[in-house]
């Protein structure tokens, strides 16, 4: 064994024990951490994986940094035969890859991905000095700088090894490697060719040998960890429906998270997978409005904060003291609408929301801490059953008049129409009530609603971190439900018809619910109602807001506008809409919040409706509803001058308002005005 | 050291008056089981004005005192998920009364009845008939000083209250020896929430219930006024459109309306 060969030895023994070493370190808090049953089921865990890495299905949602990350992924993979060749060179001699086409295909293969690297190199140096997206504002740029040299030296080390090679005659695969051979013939001009080449080509080895190794040292404790931790972070993704929060047991402490050993294994994970690539702080609403929330700062601060606990030592420092009101602000844990657009943004699917509704759990139920608004919500569902304090209605004020069934127990209907709290006791939102009843008799439909005895869901309060409430509200809705019979229920609020839907299973409450918009959407592919004729050509121009719970928690886009598109209005789309809808800002309990007038969620997406130039806003949530409605003034008095703002309509009033000969502005009004003339 | 807040169970002011039901025969307002009751908003503000004194004396023992009729449990527990280490109360129909004076006789009983008290914290007033009494009377019962309308309550070297009044447009600071009744007004502040530890823990704590029988209660006053009438305001909308052809045309018109409905009236008219 030559003295050059030892010494090769003895530098990857090094940098492996050290690698290894800091592997272990990030290894240990994981292994301590209580498990989450996340292993089956296999099949669609794994498809999974091969659609999100190996298609990097949601990555190439952006083209550029897309199809910029699949060079480098691709390069990657293709370049560890290159790894393998180099370890093998260095320690033995009769090393060779040539019986499985070392240096035919593989050879060639090599030189194309490399190439394709360092255009992918080039893109995100293009990316991250001179397009700067926001999306990387509060990300280690240090940390990225250092990978991507790292992985041009390995590049460059390698092809130049292979070009030193062919320079001194002495590669069998040279005819495979036309970019190696290019650069061979220009070191060769240089004077490096034949028996000179051979140092060069040891030297360069050497490059490429010690590219690899720091690589190998440096990936744990950097963001380029999710190259291993990003699989299994894919596998074992939540798959309960997204709408499903794990339902704590509220006689056992810790109700919440307010320590970071509380962090079950796969969330600790997701602290590691995080490669700060911003997608989640670009989508999220809280953080557009100057709130002090961003997903991706929530989960640096989160791993930042494990590190530096446990000793590791994290990338920024300064966040090893507590974790609630230290390392996550109380501001950043009620800043969050759960409105879920950075889970479904993220590549490496982090699972933000739950972990904010666990820091919530804490502060609401351990500490008895609610932001102000909230506090008086969650005192009113406990102390009224509905978060709506200070109303001037009683639950059954809003259909007085319209002689509706009341289901008792006992008793059977064939659709129970779940009023929720909102469309019952609020002015605004009693219009969309009356206009479902309106269409709901039009098509004959058999339904009842449950009267005095409906009450809050309690969704608010599950979102604002009260699971107290929610189980109260849960056991004593799904008692009155299972008292009586019905074949479907369909609610008016998207939060209801998720809460109904996804949560109380964990109660005993098992129903088919469905969304008004849902059920208008089959009542007119059924004929029950008619299409609406747009014959007076007066249709109106419309915009669709999706609201987060139907849409991205449930995954309904489509009824609400094939419902729109029988009443012959043209309908324009936002920029953010369907799976990137902008939340309105009333999720998560936050409807309830006192809002600073410069952080409001709900004049930004007014404003962005507004950019459709359509003059209808049509939504399908109360909350939805109430905070754009506001939202549209606020953004018209924006726009100054004489601008008129936006109306905000629920589809079902703008259905009816089609099929019901109203003037298809204000419906409720006519009918219930005295216009009288002063002489 | 002893604080001792006293409770009034009301009906829910928020109640919307559609689910208020007058109760003529007994000049009583009923609402339906949908509107449980709560505790009094002002006395609420006690309780957590106690939970702060107890944050800076340390040792105070804070007993709850609630004289009336029909407590809802429940609501009233609240004060022991919050901290209260008591919760006395005193049911009886003669209590389930709009006239303060028997209320506050049955609460310097039963105070007297504990052993006394250092501190007695009341709400400014009830929010169902804002009578505003039962506070003074306790405190001349009690012959005790009586410091009100106190945003902020402190105890000075273990034997002197201190508190910031709200007045109009200022504050004003007192202070009075102990023993001491004081009572709070809205600026202090809301109840703290209770966390879910100490709610399960006040469901297996259980009131002390007291009677009449167990107390001994001063002599009622001579003569009690009495209520003659009651009435919910009744609430509607009429929704009037203003026709005219031009902006000034439909302004007069709008003055004309409300000058005949009686809304507004002419300059001098008194």
């Amino acid at each position: 064994m030559s003295i050059e060969i030892a010494f090769r030895l003895l530098v990857i023994l090094l940098a492996f024990a050290w690698s290894a070493y800091r592997f272990a370190r990030l290894a240990r808090p994981l292994l301590a951490a209580p498990p989450e049953p996340r292993l089956t089921p296999v099949a669609p865990r794994a498809w999974g994986v091969v659609v999100n890495v190996l298609g990097h299905a949601r990555l190439l949602r952006k083209p550029y940094a897309g199809v910029m990350h699949l060079m480098l992924f691709s390069g990657f993979l293709f370049l560890l035969t290159a790894v393998v060749q180099v370890f093998g060179d260095g320690i033995s001699p009769l090393f060779s890859l040539a019986a499985i086409g070392g240096t035919s295909w593989i050879a060639l293969g090599q030189d194309i991905f490399a190439v394709l690297l360092l255009v992918g190199v080039a893109m995100a140096v293009f990316q991250r000095a001179v397009r700067k997206p926001a999306r990387f504002e509060g990300s280690n740029g240090r940390d990225a700088a250092i990978i991507l040299a790292l992985v041009v030296t390995v590049v460059v080390g390698m092809l130049l090894q292979n070009a030193c090679h062919i320079a001194a005659g002495g590669d069998p695969a040279a005819p495979w490697r036309p970019v190696s051979s290019l650069l061979a013939a220009a070191v060769s001009r240089l004077g490096v060719h034949d028996q000179a080449a051979m140092p060069w080509a040891v030297g360069f080895a050497w490059v490429h040998m010690l590219a690899i190794l720091g690589f190998l040292v440096y990936i744990p404790g950097s963001k380029h960890l999710h190259m291993l931790v990003g699989i299994p972070n894919i596998y074992f993704r939540d798959l309960t429906p997204p709408g499903r929060l794990a339902t704590p047991d509220l006689t056992q402490a810790p109700l919440g998270l307010s320590s970071i050993e509380q962090l079950g294994r796969k969330q600790v994970l997701d602290l590691y997978a995080c490669t700060e690539c911003g997608r989640c702080q670009e989508l999220c609403p809280a953080h557009a409005a100057g709130k002090p929330l961003s997903p991706k700062l929530l989960i640096m601060n989160l791993r930042d904060h494990l590190l530096e606990t446990q000793g590791i030592g994290g990338h920024r420092g300064g966040l090893a003291g507590d974790l609630v009101g230290g390392a996550v602000s109380e501001g950043m844990i009620w800043s969050c609408t759960t409105c879920r657009a950075c889970m479904e943004a993220c590549p490496l699917f982090i699972e933000h929301v739950p972990k904010l509704i666990d820091l919530r759990r804490h502060l609401a139920m351990e500490v008895g801490k609610f932001p102000e608004g909230v506090s008086g919500a969650m005192l009113s569902i406990e102390q009224r059953g509905h978060p709506w304090a200070g109303t001037p209605f009683s639950r059954l004020d809003w259909c007085r008049d319209l002689d509706l069934r009341i289901l008792a127990p006992g008793e059977q209907a064939d659709t129970l129409l779940w009023v929720g709290c909102t469309a019952a006791l609020d002015s605004r939102a009693q219009k969309v009530a009356r206009a479902l009843v309106r269409l709901l008799r039009r098509a004959g439909v058999d339904f009842a609603i449950l009267g005095e005895a409906e009450t809050c869901t309690g969704d608010a309060a599950r979102r604002a971190g009260n699971d107290y409430q929610f189980q109260i509200q849960a056991e004593t809705n799904v008692a009155t439900l299972n008292a009586r019979s019905f074949r479907r229920i369909v609610t008016i609020c998207p939060h209801c018809m998720n809460t109904l839907n996804n949560e109380y299973r964990d109660f005993g409450g098992s129903y088919e619910v469905l969304h008004h918009t849902q059920l208008l959407a089959e009542l007119v592919a059924d004929g029950r109602l008619p299409q609406a004729p747009a014959a007076d050509g007066k249709a109106d121009a419309i915009t669709f807001h999706d609201p987060c719970y139907l849409g991205r928690y449930n995954g309904e886009y489509l009824a609400p506008r094939a419902v729109l598109s029988t009443t012959g209005a043209t309908v324009s789309e936002m920029e953010r809409s369907h799976g990137r809808s902008f939340c309105c800002g009333g999720g998560g309990g936050r409807a309830f919040a006192v809002e600073p007038p410069d952080e409001r969620i709900n004049t930004l997406r007014a404003t962005q409706a507004r950019a459709t130039g359509a003059s209808v806003v049509a939504t399908a949530c109360p909350f939805c509803l109430l905070m754009l409605d506001d939202g549209s003034k606020a953004a018209a008095r924006a726009q100054g001058g004489d601008a008129v703002p936006q109306q905000v309509r629920d589809i079902a009033e703008i259905l009816d308002a089609a099929l019901h000969g109203s003037d298809g502005k204000a419906p409720e009004l006519r009918e219930k005005a005295v216009t009288t003339t002063v002489a | 050291m002893r604080a001792i807040v006293c409770l009034k169970q009301v009906i829910d002011p928020l109640t919307p008056a559609t689910s208020l039901v007058l109760d003529a025969a007994e000049r009583k307002i009923r609402v339906g089981a949908s509107a449980p009751p709560v505790i009094n908003g002002f006395d609420e503000q006690g309780v957590e004005a106690a939970l702060r004194l107890r944050e800076t004396v340390g040792d105070l023992e804070i007993i709850c005192v609630a004289v009336g009729d029909r407590f809802n449990s429940d609501v009233m527990k609240r004060a022991l998920a919050v901290g209260a280490d008591q919760l006395v109360m005193v049911q009886d129909p003669s209590l389930d009364t709009w006239n303060s004076y028997p209320i506050a006789t049955t609460l310097a009983a039963v105070i007297r009845h504990l052993g006394g008290a250092d501190i007695v914290i009341c709400g400014r007033q009830g929010s169902d008939w804002d009578n505003g009494l039962v506070p003074f009377i306790l405190a001349d019962q009690l012959g005790m000083p009586i410091l009100t309308l106190a945003k902020q309550v402190t105890i000075a070297d273990g034997r002197r209250v201190e508190v910031e009044r709200v007045l109009a447009d200022g504050t004003m600071a007192m202070q009075a020896d102990l023993p001491a009744v004081v009572t709070v007004t809205s600026e202090l502040g809301a109840l703290r929430m209770p966390t879910v530890a100490a709610r399960l823990a006040a469901v297996r704590k259980q009131p002390r219930q007291l009677t009449l029988a167990e107390l001994t209660l001063a002599d009622p006053a001579a003569s009690a006024p009495e209520v003659c009438d009651l009435a919910i305001p009744v609430t509607g909308r009429n929704c009037t459109f203003i026709e005219a052809q031009d902006g000034a045309g439909a302004g007069a018109r709008l003055a004309e309306t409300l000058l005949n409905a009686g809304v507004v009236r002419l300059g001098g008219e008194r």
